[in-house]
């Protein structure tokens, strides 16, 4: 199937001369990530290839584990290229897997990484296909035009040039208008006495006759979008259902399968440390309202659909079910409101910490900061659905967008706080889109090709031309090593800051003979809490628990075997856990903490009073 | 119990219903099937009738156990794909036991009955059958085969920390006395919120507040097995098949029992993925218990507003299925029940634009004990529903359903008492009851299928008007209830639409469109391609379409769907 688009490209293609293409050449296709991870697996010890089966184009999904403690180690997953668009996020992930496996080994001692440098390989090979289109759906057969045919109406590449840009025709329909100087073409506005003169296509033919052009091409769904958080029903990308598709399916089964995973980094086209999202949401899940639904009303004489706080629901619903221990998140879960799409307030002062270190550490790399600012995350993307459903501390980083060009003409050269000049580019554009052309002209002024006559056999006599395919995607690729030197040491701080449970300290006091109280401090030495505020309310990341030892059920007067903790926030937050045992003075018992992602430790401490 | 069920399936005693007529397969209708009794009973369906039916396995679940698909359909009238498909499941929680009993009864009514019957001949001529009794494969065969009650086996087998304690199904129910059953413990506590009935010793009543207490519930039959003061707090599993499809899912901090992401389950995966081999289904039902219920989407208010022609549809089939089935009410789930993500019909509809019910068996009415003509029967509180149960239980059902409650040493709690509802009781009825169920259950099902598209097509209109043109008009119309595409399928592109094209040699369609109007000539022209018009064919509705030909010769007129049997008519010029 993953031949249909080159295949019929290259038959309609007379001559192929590919011009001022981004350098395809030199960024590694999927198949070549695939075979360098398994070259670092073949050549490293604490590394392992696990394979995740194939997309509908049938090229291999592959994650890449390196550590030395394996599922014993807190994990750091990072999905690199979701959505197919972003080729330095592949080149970055696998620039890291081969940092980890030399230089960097001693992250991989006692953390575990798994690297999965292209999530949409079908996608993505759009960026390497001739002609190169922006086409990031994966190849599974997608009837877009729900007509006869499948598949029957995808791009053409008419002028042979190995680029799918636009066409344009003179037609007293056109909306579209030249602009003075400029290679690019607006819409053009009424309201100004302006009068639309061209019609502007995908540049393909209408293979179908039905009158449009491109409207069902190859594929498919993208995977970058087939997350269950956020997930767009009935889109034509995203899939029949959220997880239908074999690469987001099985990178979420292996999620699950590694509840050692302690963060998620994704690296894409988002950045959510440099566009850190605000947050209307309250701190206390007992202030947040929620409709009385139909089984409580019944129960307890509330009015069915009406908004209450939970903080008044939950105590009526405890007594009324005669659950006294009913916790708020569950009670929440139960009550079947509205899934949260904003972070939980109380994780933003650390996202925000980290932000700020991100900045000041860009500052001083020397990375040119001054660039047009990515993308939100997209519907139902990986991103939000590590941090929203997955429940663990989650960041996607970018690693270049266009640049903004340089202010020399400016009145001023002196050294400006970031963001200044962006700031200053958008005032004197009229909109974003205008400073996002001005700047790729700045950075590429063959960005746009030059519009030439063609015989169209639908449309007649038009031109070819406009912006050429992943311009504004993709780094010339002489760049990359330096955007990444100057960027990848970032997550070797990041995987400094993951949770880190242990025993503070045990006191052990005689309270009568025989009769000891054990205190145990346990705290998070970590720098982000565990877990997350928001991923305490998903009830995913498996809990802390403090366990004791040597103690017969009996003895245990007090306290249980092992006890559930809550959340532990950064930077020493700290839980303290009692327990009353009848033992022999000089006896040992032995405290344990235990978590899956988060560290653990343990104390022998004897019975003996005042001991701390 | 468990054993005396085994025995009396193991005989399936070569018994004629009323009419006497032989059956190739006979099977009893009185009788509870388990797992592999479930098995046996659709290989010899399968095998009696290889015309026509065919089994296959569509996956695996959990625990590695074949989930069976039955597949009905004759071959001569067609490919299955080629006609209209009626998709019926059973029992996607494991312990709503009479879901799978339907399933079988209809797939052995509508092959028992195909030579004999002129309607059920009719239907199985004109539609496809795609029956799964049991989803939840694992959890039914450990109804049947581990210690059960009518609560345990809802969930998928898929390890669950219900909670919240970093372990995993560590405090499963245990059969303290050692019946086969996981019964009620009681336990003597002055305190406790219930006292013994006055008038029915096994029966428990509150207490009022200033009267002593006698009674004390502490759940089902089970050990404290982890040591941390609860009792059955994690038992294996807890994932809701039923909320673990596509459409609107959402997690289980906001759906309880959600799974980790859509179709994580494998029996869910399986049947997600049968699903789209079969595009030809035009209408789904899922069996479930209990309630008497005929219910429809939307389940939640993600699900939006359901367009008012598909609404339509539901209310004809389902005010219908009020009477076919008297005692069961047909009601809207969100409204009338509670708030469901993630559940079968509404991935149906919403993914696939497919119409369906959910049907919930068995209801209340099925354990009375009082005089027929007292209507008010059930409003009535001064006789205790339990009461009448228990009077039930001792003179219809023979004491079957009730345990007495006995003494028992509790190692963990020391004297306390085990009793109750038993297993095959309260979400069930008994089986003395099933048959009627089954057959008024699938004569529902049959109504569906009755009302799957069907179309017709007929010249309205043929008129030369000179230089060698003819002006055609043809009518395509569904003769029933269930459209072609539903509104909402329509709306949002889930299927290939459907196709009213002209072909002919010597002809051209210079010319073509809908017509709106018949008598006012208003037609919506197609620029391109006027000899294929995209269209759908409402519930009892009509596509009327205009063409204007040149030349003469013969043309094929035809309509095709994804959803029924295409259709196409000869016209000369």
């Amino acid at each position: 199937m993953r031949t249909t688009r080159s295949v019929r490209s290259l038959l309609l293609l007379t001559v192929v001369l590919p011009i001022a293409a981004v350098g395809q050449a030199d960024y590694k296709t999927p198949e070549q990530l695939v075979s360098s991870l398994h070259d670092i697996a073949g050549s490293t010890r604490s590394a392992t290839l696990h394979q995740l089966g194939e997309t509908p184009g049938g090229l291999p999904l592959a994650i890449l584990e390196i550590g030395d403690q394996g599922v014993d180690a807190p994990g750091i997953l990072l999905i690199a290229n979701m959505s197919g668009d972003a080729p330095a996020a592949s080149e970055a992930a696998l620039e890291l897997a081969e940092k980890l496996s030399k230089e960097w080994s001693d992250v991989t001692r006692d953390r575990t990484w798994y690297i999965y440098p292209c999530g949409n390989p079908d996608g993505y090979s759009s960026f390497f296909d001739t002609p190169q289109a922006e086409a990031f759906r994966n190849v599974k057969p997608f009837n877009d035009d729900v007509d006869l045919q499948t598949d029957e109406d995808g791009p053409d590449d008419l002028n042979g040039d190995g680029l799918i840009t636009m066409i344009r025709q003179l037609h007293p329909e056109g909306t579209w208008i030249e602009v003075e100087g400029q290679p690019y073409m607006e819409i053009a506005k009424p309201g100004k006495g302006e009068n639309g003169r061209y019609r502007l296509f995908p540049e393909g033919l209408d293979d179908d006759g039905d009158g449009q052009i491109n409207e069902d091409g190859a594929g498919g769904v993208n995977p970058g979008n087939n997350f269950p958080h956020r997930f767009q029903l009935h889109s034509t990308y995203a899939g029949l259902w959220p997880a239908s598709e074999t690469e987001s399916r099985e990178l979420m089964q292996f999620a699950f399968a590694h509840p050692n995973i302690a963060m998620v980094l994704v690296f894409g086209r988002s950045n959510t440390l440099l566009n850190v999202p605000e947050t209307s949401r309250s701190p206390d899940l007992l202030d947040q309202s929620f409709s009385v639904p139909g089984w409580l009303a019944h129960r307890t004489g509330l009015k069915r659909g009406k908004r209450m706080k939970l903080g008044e629901l939950l105590p009526i619903a405890r007594d009324a079910m005669e659950r006294p221990n009913l916790t708020a998140e569950k009670m929440v879960s139960w009550l079947s409101d509205d899934a949260e799409t904003e972070p939980h307030p109380s994780d933003l002062p650390y996202w925000n910490e980290i932000a700020d270190r991100y900045k000041t550490f860009l500052d001083s790399s020397g990375v040119n900061t001054e660039r047009i600012d990515p993308p939100q995350p997209v519907d139902g993307s990986v991103e939000e659905w590590a941090y929203y459903q997955y429940g663990t501390p989650t960041f996607a980083l970018d690693f270049w967008t266009v640049p903004m060009p340089s202010m020399a003409d400016d009145d001023s050269t002196a050294e400006k706080p970031r963001g200044e000049r962006r700031k200053k580019m958008e005032n004197r554009g009229q909109d974003e889109g205008n400073s996002e052309r001005e700047a790729l002209l700045a950075y590429r002024p063959d960005a746009w090709l030059e519009w030439t006559p063609n015989d169209h056999p639908s449309l007649g006599s038009v031109e070819i031309g406009g912006v050429k395919p992943f311009m504004n995607l993709a780094p010339d690729y002489n760049e990359i090593q330096d955007l990444l030197d100057a960027q990848l040491p970032f997550v070797l701080e990041l995987s400094e800051m993951l949770p880190q449970i242990a025993i503070d300290s045990v006191s052990v006091q005689e309270r009568a003979t025989g009769v000891y109280v054990v205190d145990a401090w346990v705290s998070n030495r970590g720098f982000l809490p565990y877990p997350t505020h928001h991923g305490h309310r998903t009830q995913r990341p498996v809990p802390v628990a403090a366990l004791i030892e040597g103690v017969e059920v009996d003895d245990l007067l007090e306290g249980h075997q092992r006890t559930v903790l809550g959340l532990l926030e950064g930077s020493g937050g700290t839980e303290k856990v009692r327990w009353v045992v009848a033992a022999k003075s000089g006896s040992k018992i032995t405290i344990k903490v235990w978590s899956r992602s988060a560290g653990s430790g343990e104390r022998v401490v004897t019975m003996r009073g005042g001991q701390r | 119990m468990k054993k005396l069920l085994l025995v009396t399936a193991l005989t399936f005693l070569v018994v004629c219903v009323a009419t006497g007529q032989d059956y190739k397969v006979d099977l009893r209708w009185d009788h509870y099937y388990s797992g592999e009794q479930t098995e046996q009973a659709l290989r010899q369906l399968a095998r009696a009738h290889s015309d026509f039916a065919s089994l296959s396995s569509i996956g695996k679940s959990e625990e590695g156990r074949d989930i069976w698909l039955l597949e009905i359909n004759n071959p001569n009238t067609g490919d299955d794909v080629s006609k209209p498909g009626i998709y019926v499941d059973g029992a996607i929680h494991g312990n709503e036991i009479q879901a799978t009993e339907v399933c079988l009864y209809l797939a052995w009514y509508l092959l028992e009955n195909y030579d004999s019957n002129e309607t059920v001949h009719e239907i199985v001529d004109r539609n496809a059958f795609y029956i799964i009794p049991t989803v939840n494969v694992d959890s039914r065969w450990r109804f049947f085969d581990d210690d059960g009650s009518y609560n345990i086996g809802r969930t998928a087998r898929v390890p669950y920390d219900n909670d919240r304690d970093g372990l995993v199904d560590e405090d499963d129910y245990d059969d303290i006395d050692g019946d086969g059953e996981i019964l009620q413990m009681r336990i003597k506590d002055p305190t406790g919120p219930y006292k013994t009935h006055p008038d029915e010793p096994r029966m428990m009543i509150r207490r009022k507040p200033w009267e002593e207490g006698e009674w004390r519930l502490i759940g089902r039959e089970g050990f404290d097995n982890d040591g941390d003061g609860r009792i059955n707090e994690d038992t294996p599993g807890y994932l809701d098949m039923n909320r673990n499809y596509g459409g609107h899912w959402q997690p289980s901090y906001v759906q309880s029992g959600a799974g980790d992401f859509p179709l994580s389950a494998k029996p869910t995966y399986a049947v997600g993925q049968f699903l789209l081999t079969k595009p030809n289904i035009s209408f789904n039902w899922a069996f479930h218990n209990y309630g008497g219920m005929v219910v429809r989407g939307p389940g939640s208010k993600l699900d939006g507003v359901y367009p008012p022609s598909d609404v339509e549809v539901f209310d004809y089939l389902g005010e219908e299925g009020e009477k076919i089935l008297p005692g069961y009410e047909y009601i809207i789930a969100m409204e009338d029940l509670y708030t469901t993500y993630g559940d079968f019909d509404g991935f149906m509809y919403q993914t696939f634009g497919i119409l369906g019910f959910v049907q919930e068996l068995h209801n209340s009415i099925n354990d009375r004990y009082r005089k027929m003509d007292d209507e008010e029967w059930i409003k009535d509180e001064d006789v205790p529903w339990e009461m009448e149960r228990l009077r039930f239980n001792d003179n219809v059902a023979q004491g079957t359903m009730f345990k007495n409650w006995t003494k028992v040493d509790h190692p963990q709690l020391g004297e306390i008492e085990i009793g109750g509802w038993r297993t095959f009781t309260t979400r069930m009825q008994q089986p003395f009851q099933l048959l009627e169920m089954m057959h008024r259950n699938t004569a529902h099902i049959l109504f569906t299928a009755k009302h799957t598209p069907e179309i017709g097509l007929e010249v309205i209109e043929q008129e030369s008007i000179g230089n060698d043109l003819t002006r055609i008009r043809v009518r395509a119309a569904n003769k029933n209830a269930i459209p072609t595409l539903s509104a909402l399928a329509w709306n949002h592109n889930l299927v290939r639409r459907d196709i009213l094209s002209i072909d002919g040699r010597g002809i051209e369609v210079v010319s073509g469109g809908i017509l709106h109007d018949q008598h006012l000539d208003i037609v919506e022209h197609q620029q391109y391609q006027p000899d294929v018009i995209y269209t759908r064919l409402p519930s009892f509705g009509s596509v009327d379409v205009q063409w204007i030909v040149k030349g003469s010769g013969q043309a094929t007129v035809q309509y095709q769907s994804v959803k029924t049997t295409d259709e196409e008519i000869r016209v000369d010029f």
